[in-house]
């Protein structure tokens, strides 16, 4: 998305505001970065932070706080490519560590009972959905990660293995195992 | 598939199997992921934290004590950040609401003192919920998005539900039942999830066509308020400060909960082109829909005449609403171009969207 007028005014704001401090055009430049990728990325890395934590409610805390820390390292960002896998580690990375720090797995809200008896086709597609989420928790946590970066974020194996800070061959064996391995929980329980 | 060949997973009969559960868990993010509506202020939570980091640390913590005077002269969206709480320190690890705060759309910005704080003068994008025009069978919510000056004090649910009672949708099939001269008396907002919204005397005398859609046009509200602020999960309507249960002659509940997106929203919606957008001949028709298996059929209309069908495969398939899109390649002229679900009875467009185009 090219730069909006919002943008621009968001970031003369930015400007106005530095000006008194540093006025370093840097800075100002951090923060246009800051409104775009918000714009553009904000969403989808809460869902992806949401998906990986199994919790939504901490998911926003964690991709505003990349988001910090994106527009610290500016500097050494710059190029729009790099800053947006930066943003996509530092999610997966931060998600990661919470989800050590916090038994929020737990608290993985189940899917509602079915409550509606006129739409029985409603409710099996939620029931296996629910199915299909619980059985992606139990897998080793690179097969998950492998598979939650490549179905619901569509990323490439380079961008996979690049997030996650692993090889090619890695994230395909992951892929392909953490497949095979969903797919034996769901026998299990159908 | 194509690169399956030099996997190392197993590959064992029933390969086709993987490709199934590769579906299957698609399919289940992509539900899930859905179900997951970031708040409308996190861009200002960022930028707060961001400029707690440049002053050092945890000044953001503190609470800003808000003064009730009045920027008279300030009537320009002059916007002061109000007091985040801090996120972490909830029990139970939750953002805080989006509003803490009794908030009015009709009083004037409330300040925060201190340094002048920078001014948010972003336009900001708030999507309206309609009443569809058609008994096609039902008439169910659409929505459209416009784009306002932000709030004055934040005020988002009272800004959103102003917005819907006075923008008429671009799209003449998209109507609001709420009478003419309705206006918000006041916001608030109670722990963080129940908004009160108190509508003037107006709202109590429908013109006689509102009658019985007193239901969805509480829908509508609810929705419309949700929309803002996502963390809002009921919607208590008082007219003229006094609390109701019954709007139009239809019974609603006190409060107003969401009734599930499938049962209220139009199952097929067209989102871009803009009625009457003026389009190059390669268009792109984007919409969003709560079909059967996300099949949604669409036709291109010249004077009454199909010029060209198809169907489009929406993201997820209901009770979820998906996106789809479609691309055209048309020659100059107007056309109207259709949306609608297949019914299931005898394949006849129920829940149209349509929308006219000119190409040029």
């Amino acid at each position: 998305m090219s730069k909006t007028a919002g943008a621009l005014l968001a970031d003369m704001g930015s400007r106005a505001l530095l000006g008194q401090s540093d006025g370093h055009f840097e800075t100002a430049t951090a923060d246009e970065a800051v409104t775009e990728f918000y714009r553009t990325h904000y969403a989808s890395l809460v869902r992806l932070s949401a998906i990986l934590l199994g919790d939504r409610g901490i998911a926003e805390e964690v991709v505003q706080d990349a988001f910090v820390a994106m527009h610290g390292s500016w500097n050494r960002l710059r190029d729009p490519d790099k800053a947006v896998a930066y943003l996509r580690q530092a999610v997966v990375n931060r998600s990661r560590s919470k989800l050590r720090h916090r038994a929020v797995v737990a608290k993985y809200p189940q899917a509602p009972p079915p409550d509606v008896a006129s739409a029985e086709s409603y409710a099996v597609a939620a029931v296996e959905r629910a199915e299909v989420l619980r059985a992606l928790r139990e897998l080793p946590r690179r097969q998950r990660e492998t598979l939650i970066l490549r179905y619901y974020s569509d990323l490439s194996e380079i961008q996979i293995a690049d997030t996650l800070g692993i090889s090619q061959g890695a994230v395909k064996s992951h892929a392909s195992r953490g497949l095979a391995a969903l797919r034996n929980l769901l026998e299990k329980t159908s | 598939m194509s690169d399956r060949a030099g996997r190392t997973g197993p590959d064992r009969p029933g390969d086709e199997n993987l490709e199934e559960t590769a579906r299957r868990l698609r399919d289940a993010l992509g539900h899930e992921a859905r179900a997951v509506q970031p708040s409308a202020d996190g861009l200002r939570i960022i930028r707060e934290k961001i400029r707690a980091n440049r002053r050092g640390h945890r000044a953001w913590l503190r609470p800003l004590s808000i003064s009730a005077a009045a920027l008279a002269t300030a009537a320009v969206a002059v916007i002061v950040v109000v007091a985040v709480r801090p996120q972490a320190t909830d029990n139970d690890g939750r953002p805080a609401p989006l509003a803490s705060s009794p908030q009015s759309s009709s009083a004037p910005a409330s300040s925060a003192p201190a340094s002048p704080a920078p001014s948010e003068t972003k336009p900001h994008p708030v999507t309206i919920y309609y009443v569809g025009k058609l008994k096609d069978p039902q008439q169910l919510l659409f929505s459209q998005t416009v784009t306002r000056p932000w709030p004055a004090g934040n005020a988002f649910v009272g800004d959103a539900v102003s917005a819907m009672l006075t923008t008429k949708a671009d799209d003449p099939d998209y109507l609001s039942y709420w009478p003419a001269g309705t206006t918000v008396l006041g916001v608030s907002i109670q722990n963080g999830t129940e908004a009160v919204v108190d509508l003037s005397a107006e709202a109590g005398n429908p013109a006689p066509d509102a009658l019985g859609l007193g239901a969805i046009s509480a829908q509508q509200l609810f929705y419309t308020v949700h929309g803002a602020a996502p963390k809002i999960e009921s919607v208590e309507l008082r007219i003229d400060g006094k609390p109701v249960t019954s709007l139009w002659g239809s019974t609603i509940s006190d409060p107003i909960t969401a009734e599930p997106s499938w049962q209220v929203f139009s199952h097929v919606w067209i989102t871009s082109p803009a009625d009457n957008a003026t389009v190059a001949p390669a268009v792109t028709i984007k919409g969003d829909a709560t079909v059967f298996e996300g099949t949604v059929s669409w036709q291109v209309l010249m004077h009454g005449d199909v010029l060209q069908k198809g169907s489009a495969q929406a993201s997820v398939g209901a009770p979820d609403q998906g996106t789809w899109s479609v691309n055209l390649t048309l020659t100059p002229g107007t056309y109207t171009i259709q949306a609608f679900e297949s019914s299931a009875k005898d394949g006849s467009p129920t829940y149209v969207d349509d929308k006219v185009i000119t190409v040029r």
